[in-house]
């Protein structure tokens, strides 16, 4: 038993949980805290001003001296303003993965206070409010896993990921069977009164008249509660990643037909962050397969390519991606690539299927826009430049200006030149590399 | 002497997790009693209200036990000494927003309306056992208990209405070019038809007078412009 206990214990302390399910969980309440401040600004001081329709104080939950001196700060007309920026930044932070500790407690703050002075809160801001209080336990370097090391972190961290774990199955637990004493719910049409009640039904008329079919409500139903009861017990079963599919797509549903946007957010991100690292990593190495593994050569004297190639790597969803600069590595030789290439352009070798193909310049931008996720936006923009043929002069005349400082195991006698990659001129001048370089050769 | 250190740390490392699991253990073990429908281990302490219900208060009902099969909309009369303004719908345009554009403000202001008058109709979840058992039991001292607790809260809904009112007038001032005094409330509910009905069944609204109020001076957010 005793063994066990320590087994446990030095698990619990050396191996973080869930490292990419947090790192979305924090994502997920930062974008839905983000939503509800650009929706609710405008009406700002009517939700929750001096003078607008709400009269609640935080009292309640602060106790009468810390809740009237809150109250006098945030609940005035400029205060709402400070009360909703500091929430953003909360926000913010948790969607870049910046402080997170302090800003899951900002965000939680913001929640407490504004619950506190309106009733407008559905059952996803009850539990983003709850869930917040376990991510300010949540390690703070998701964004960096390979810096974190053993110790309490960890185990304060693997203790919030458990509490999460219960308070979904808490939550679906309670809500499925609660179901089970509603007349509707047994009888099989409760998705039909629902769907035609003005706040909750469709706008579409037809999507309306869905719900008449006796088979689709009777089935959505009973879906809905079975769902709801079983996914305690399915979310650690082999069947998991089934039942997650069936909870995004039952979330999906509800935002499109009920508008619940904030709701369904918050639960598709906590049903994401039960999809353990090992089974992510399954997923990304089954998606590899179809997704062509990226070598991008930045310049690595250039600041702002390696930057860029921070970004990207940052940016990199599927961990297609990989960033070398050709200052450092000779890897490229092997693709047929020489230096003075590289050193006119970037330049992306893909692989897929075997196949081995260079691209080089603006090319090579349209290619890392298609193979990161969160550049797909661009992607119209890289194509109508292309067909306008301005991509390739736009590339080079930004290549060209690139300024270029080698880094001090690259400089000799002591000094290197700071020059500008355009070989016509520019300026150039003498740079005295870091005292690092010093200790380097010691 | 680094022995000493490393065994003072140790000693000090293992007795913060045994206070964060006991911690984690007491906070779960609560909130599942919380969350749980009356039983009589909910009858032996009130601990659970205590806390999680102050401090981490949560209500996973979502539609249970029965989901709303009504509208519920809140009418105003605005009130004046010169001129008074025909009973407004103040809650049907916010829906009809939100089917339009469910990405815009609407959802938050209609639920400023809505759960108001929610709040004044209906019982929260955790009232319905009680409720039920007073409907058959009506003399007994709960309940005179519990009816003064839904008057309280029927209050506090009027003064919400109230505020409502007030700022709905004031948006009403524009388009009728005068200022009023006073407000008349009432919430209206109109039935989903039964399933039975479902193609031929109408909605039928059924008033209920809340109260004429004196209004707040507020000013006008536009909302209802």
């Amino acid at each position: 038993m005793a063994a066990h206990v320590s087994n446990l214990k030095r698990c619990f302390e050396t191996t973080p949980l869930n490292l990419i399910g947090a790192r979305i969980l924090q994502v997920g309440a930062g974008s839905v805290i983000l939503y509800r401040i650009l929706t609710e600004l405008h009406f700002a001081q009517f939700l929750y001003g001096p003078y607008g329709a709400s009269i609640g104080s935080s009292t309640t939950f602060f106790g009468p001296y810390i809740g009237a001196v809150l109250d006098a700060i945030f609940y005035s007309s400029t205060g709402i303003y400070l009360l909703l920026a500091l929430w953003g930044l909360g926000a913010i932070g948790l969607i870049a993965g910046r402080y997170p500790r302090l800003s899951a407690l900002l965000a939680l703050f913001g929640y407490l206070l504004i619950e506190s002075r309106a009733n407008i809160g559905d059952g996803g801001d009850n539990v983003l409010r709850l869930v917040l209080l376990y991510m300010v336990f949540l390690h703070p370097k998701l964004a960096t896993p390979q810096q974190i090391k053993p110790g309490s972190s960890v185990f304060l961290h693997n203790l919030a990921v458990v509490a999460v774990y219960l308070q979904l199955m808490i939550l679906y637990f309670i809500a499925g069977t609660a179901k089970l004493q509603g007349e509707v719910w047994i009888n099989g049409t409760a998705l039909y009164y629902v769907m035609h009640t003005d706040w909750f039904g469709p706008g579409q008329p037809w999507l309306r008249d869905l719900f008449k079919n006796p088979w689709i409500v009777t089935l959505g139903t009973y879906c809905a509660v079975l769902y709801q009861i079983g996914f305690p017990f399915m979310i650690f079963s082999r069947w998991q990643l089934l039942w997650i599919a069936i909870g995004i797509a039952f979330h999906l549903g509800i935002a499109a037909t009920m508008g619940l946007i904030t709701f369904s957010t918050i639960l598709i991100a906590m049903i994401l962050f039960t999809i353990r690292d090992t089974q992510w990593i399954a997923v990304r190495d089954h998606l590899r397969r179809y997704i062509p593994r990226l070598t991008v050569y930045i310049d690595g004297y250039c600041s702002y390519c390696r930057a860029t190639g921070r970004w990207l790597e940052f940016l990199d969803l599927f961990g297609s991606l990989k960033v070398e600069s050709f200052r450092h590595t000779e890897n490229y030789k092997r693709f047929g690539i020489s230096p003075k290439e590289l050193e006119e352009e970037m330049h992306v070798v893909t692989f897929r299927h075997d196949e081995m193909r260079v691209y080089r310049g603006f090319a090579a931008v349209q290619v890392i826009v298609r193979a990161v996720p969160f550049l797909w936006g661009l992607w119209p923009l890289a194509w109508a430049l292309r067909q306008a043929g301005l991509g390739d002069p736009a590339y080079r005349w930004l290549a060209a200006r690139r300024l270029l400082a080698p880094d001090s195991q690259h400089c000799q006698s002591g000094s290197c030149a700071i020059v500008n990659a355009d070989a016509r001129g520019g300026p150039e001048r003498e740079f005295q590399p870091p005292s690092v370089s010093s200790s380097s050769k010691d | 002497m680094k022995l000493i250190t490393g065994r003072i740390s140790r000693f000090f490392r293992y007795s913060f997790y045994v206070v964060a699991v006991t911690a984690f253990t007491a906070y779960f073990a609560l909130t599942i009693l919380f969350v749980l429908p009356p039983n009589p281990l909910k009858t032996l302490t009130s601990v659970d209200r205590d806390i999680i219900g102050k401090f981490f208060h949560q209500d996973w009902g979502l539609f249970s036990p029965d989901p709303i099969q009504m509208d519920i909309s809140v009418h105003f009369q605005c009130l004046g000494s010169e001129t008074s303004t025909p009973m407004l719908d103040a809650t049907t345009g916010l829906w009809e927003g939100r089917k339009r554009n469910p990405f815009a403000h609407y959802d938050r202001v209609g639920r400023v309306v809505t759960n108001n008058a929610h709040s004044f109709l209906m019982p929260a979840r955790h009232e319905l056992p009680l409720l039920n058992f007073c409907q058959e039991h009506s003399d007994h001292q709960i309940c005179t208990i519990l009816e003064h607790q839904l008057e309280l809260r029927r209050e506090a809904v009027v003064m919400g209405l109230t505020r409502l009112a007030s700022t709905f007038c004031a948006d009403m001032r524009g388009r009728f070019g005068t200022s009023f005094d006073e407000a008349r409330i009432w919430i209206a509910t109109a039935d989903v038809p039964r399933w039975s009905q479902r193609y031929d069944g109408i909605k039928k609204p059924a008033f209920t007078d809340v109260a004429t109020v004196e209004l707040v001076d507020l000013p006008a957010h536009g909302v209802w412009r």
